[in-house]
């Protein structure tokens, strides 16, 4: 019982002494050292990114999109009307042409180009293949 | 919603803005130092272990992932590094007939008369504050003056809650020897 005033008195003590407490002001130098410490870290750490589509992946991502251009440019959509008709689904609303006539578009654009478009983007291609081979060459 | 001002500059770094760790730098450097200052009982070496502490928390902020306050994680960093500071210390040798340590004491003494005349409570709590062993400051900043709970102070550090409750008690004690000490029975007609 005793003791038990004994701590609360003290508690109320040292509870009265910090309402005048502020913490000390730290020097300057702190935050200007310590930035300095942190900037050095970061300008010394490599940068890396995530690529979206890692490489592995890439090729089958490639082999997909053409995959599906060429699909599109051969498969014949009315066939797709024809199925939903026979489901009863009323397809006259349904405005399916062939994909490959709607995709008519993008392609008499490609068509539209240039040709010396199309020779000097596969001379860069083929100029950068020719690099990346030497340079793997070059580190044997 | 401070905590939630810290998790958006912790995002804004972790994103690349360092400068922003300039912010968290100001909003707590005086805390981190005093806390630092209470465990090394030095303003050379509380700078280097505030220093240490900040730049440890930048390079580990993705460890951070806010189950406790940013505050309390940092001045948990604070801790580790001070107590490191302080083990890694070599025994310092005095000599009791030396010079200095003669000076030393006729000064202590000086200063206390000074402080008993001025009644300066600040200088007096800093004082007592000074005199306390390893951690027990660093607690009771933590508890009297941030208010935070024994749980709160048990995550900071890293000791159990009971082994808080023995320091917060034996912290009290000799806070109260030495403020006896410091203002020799006339603390009570001070305050």
């Amino acid at each position: 019982m005793m003791n038990r005033k004994i701590n609360n008195d003290e508690d109320k003590l040292i509870r009265d002494l910090f309402k005048d407490f502020t913490p000390e002001e730290a020097p300057a130098s702190i935050k200007q050292n310590a930035m300095n410490r942190v900037l050095h870290d970061w300008v010394e750490k490599p940068q890396t990114y995530q690529p979206i589509i890692n490489k592995q992946n890439r090729w089958w991502v490639i082999i997909a999109a053409m995959a599906v251009l060429a699909i599109t440019f051969l498969a014949d959509a009315t066939v797709i009307q024809q199925y939903l008709g026979e489901f009863g689904i009323n397809t006259k609303t349904l405005d399916i042409s062939s994909l490959n006539k709607s995709f008519k578009q993008v392609f008499t654009i490609f068509a539209q180009i240039p040709s010396m478009v199309y020779f000097v983007a596969i001379g860069i291609v083929f100029l950068l293949g020719l690099d990346k081979i030497l340079n793997r060459l070059a580190n044997l | 919603m401070s905590n939630n001002n810290d998790i958006e500059l912790i995002k804004n770094i972790k994103k690349g803005d360092v400068a922003a760790f300039a912010q968290i730098i100001d909003k707590y450097q005086h805390m981190a130092f005093t806390l630092a200052k209470g465990i090394v009982k030095n303003q050379e070496e509380a700078e280097e272990v505030t220093q240490d502490a900040f730049v440890k928390a930048y390079k580990s902020l993705n460890k951070y992932k806010g189950e406790a306050s940013f505050s309390t994680w940092l001045y948990r960093i604070v801790y580790n590094t001070a107590i490191s500071k302080l083990r890694g210390r070599k025994p310092a040798t005095k000599d009791l007939d030396s010079k200095e340590a003669v000076q030393f004491e006729a000064d202590y003494a000086e200063n206390n008369m000074h402080r008993l005349e001025l009644q300066e409570r600040k200088k007096v709590l800093k004082q007592a504050l000074n005199k306390l062993k390893e951690d027990d400051a660093f607690i009771l900043i933590l508890y009297y003056y941030k208010e935070q709970s024994v749980e709160e102070i048990s995550k900071a550090t890293g000791l159990s809650v009971s082994n808080i409750k023995v320091k917060l008690h034996r912290g009290r004690k000799q806070m109260q020897n030495e403020l006896n000490t410091l203002l020799r029975g006339e603390l009570n007609s001070i305050l």
